[in-house]
């Protein structure tokens, strides 16, 4: 574990995100645990992603993230607050409990717009159902 | 990852007169007060309780209440200075044959309110209400803050990943 402050992993070994474009939209695609070390740097691929994107949405991809920490929360509906008509944010889960639980247990599962797929986050429909 | 320490007398001392709530176990560590913390304390609780064959959903609960305040103590209670926070995880035995989960997490700083931006902070304290059946925030005037969370109580033994049980 060399590269971290006090013995522990630098963050690019806990979060790895792939900013890439498909047309108008531009997809965010993070691995790894996103919590209060790692989220600033996921709230500035997100802040380059708005930047980059044309007539499209953000689509942020969270199905391989494998813990989302309440900072994690903030920095998607900073994002959602970011946001525009011509440039929604849609977010992909799937049913990591981790990632899911918080969402619900904070209602933001009701204010972010959640896709189970990458795809149909592009096609903007249908939207994600989650598990109970 | 380094194992816990195992120290159910201690554990026992410092519980106090609570003769219904015998700590089986308890895993017991320090680390200093940086962002990267709050990964040490989830994944050690999370291998620490997953041998002790803990029903998923409840090790899910108690790890993401133990990131929360170890988060909070790592960015807000020591202002940029050094300091340590201390975790310690103990599995309780219940009377019936029943099981909870039992974790502090101390410091010894004085959390500043730097820029109150209640947006992350709502959100945790509303995921740390919702996901331990107790939580105490307790403030040690001058000497930094603990939290206890105390979690759901399941049977003893089980694995079964379907509702333990809930707060009374």
């Amino acid at each position: 574990m060399s590269g971290g402050r006090g013995g522990f992993p630098p963050p690019e070994e806990l979060m790895w995100v792939r900013r890439y474009l498909r047309g108008g939209a531009v997809i965010v695609s993070v691995s790894g645990e996103v919590d209060v070390l790692t989220a600033p740097r996921l709230r500035r691929e997100l802040d380059a992603a708005f930047h980059d994107a044309g007539v499209g949405p953000v689509v942020v991809d969270l199905t391989d993230v494998s813990f989302l920490a309440s900072r994690g929360l903030a920095t998607l509906v900073d994002a959602h607050r970011d946001a525009s008509a011509m440039t929604p944010l849609r977010v992909v889960v799937d049913d990591t409990r981790p990632v899911i639980r918080p969402l619900q247990l904070t209602g933001l599962d009701g204010v972010l717009t959640l896709f189970n797929y990458v795809e149909e986050a592009l096609e903007g429909e249908p939207e994600a159902t989650l598990p109970e | 990852m380094p194992p816990c320490e195992v120290d159910p007398e201690g554990a026992a001392a410092r519980s106090g007169p609570a003769p219904v709530e015998a700590p089986l176990r308890a895993c017991a560590f320090t680390m200093p007060a940086q962002l990267a913390a709050a990964w040490a304390a989830r994944a050690r609780v999370r291998d620490w309780l997953e041998s002790h064959a803990l029903p998923p959903a409840l090790v899910d609960d108690v790890e993401y209440v133990t990131s929360e305040a170890v988060s909070n103590a790592a960015e807000h209670a020591y202002a940029g200075g050094d300091g340590a926070i201390e975790v310690e995880a103990e599995v309780l035995a219940l009377p019936g044959g029943l099981r909870r989960v039992r974790v502090r997490v101390r410091d010894h700083g004085r959390w500043q309110p730097v820029n109150p931006d209640p947006g992350h902070r709502g959100h945790g304290l509303a995921a740390m209400v919702a996901l331990a059946a107790e939580l105490v925030v307790r403030h040690h005037d001058g000497d930094g803050t603990e939290v206890v969370l105390l979690s759901a109580v399941v049977p003893a033994g089980s694995t079964d990943p379907a509702r333990s049980t809930g707060p009374a």
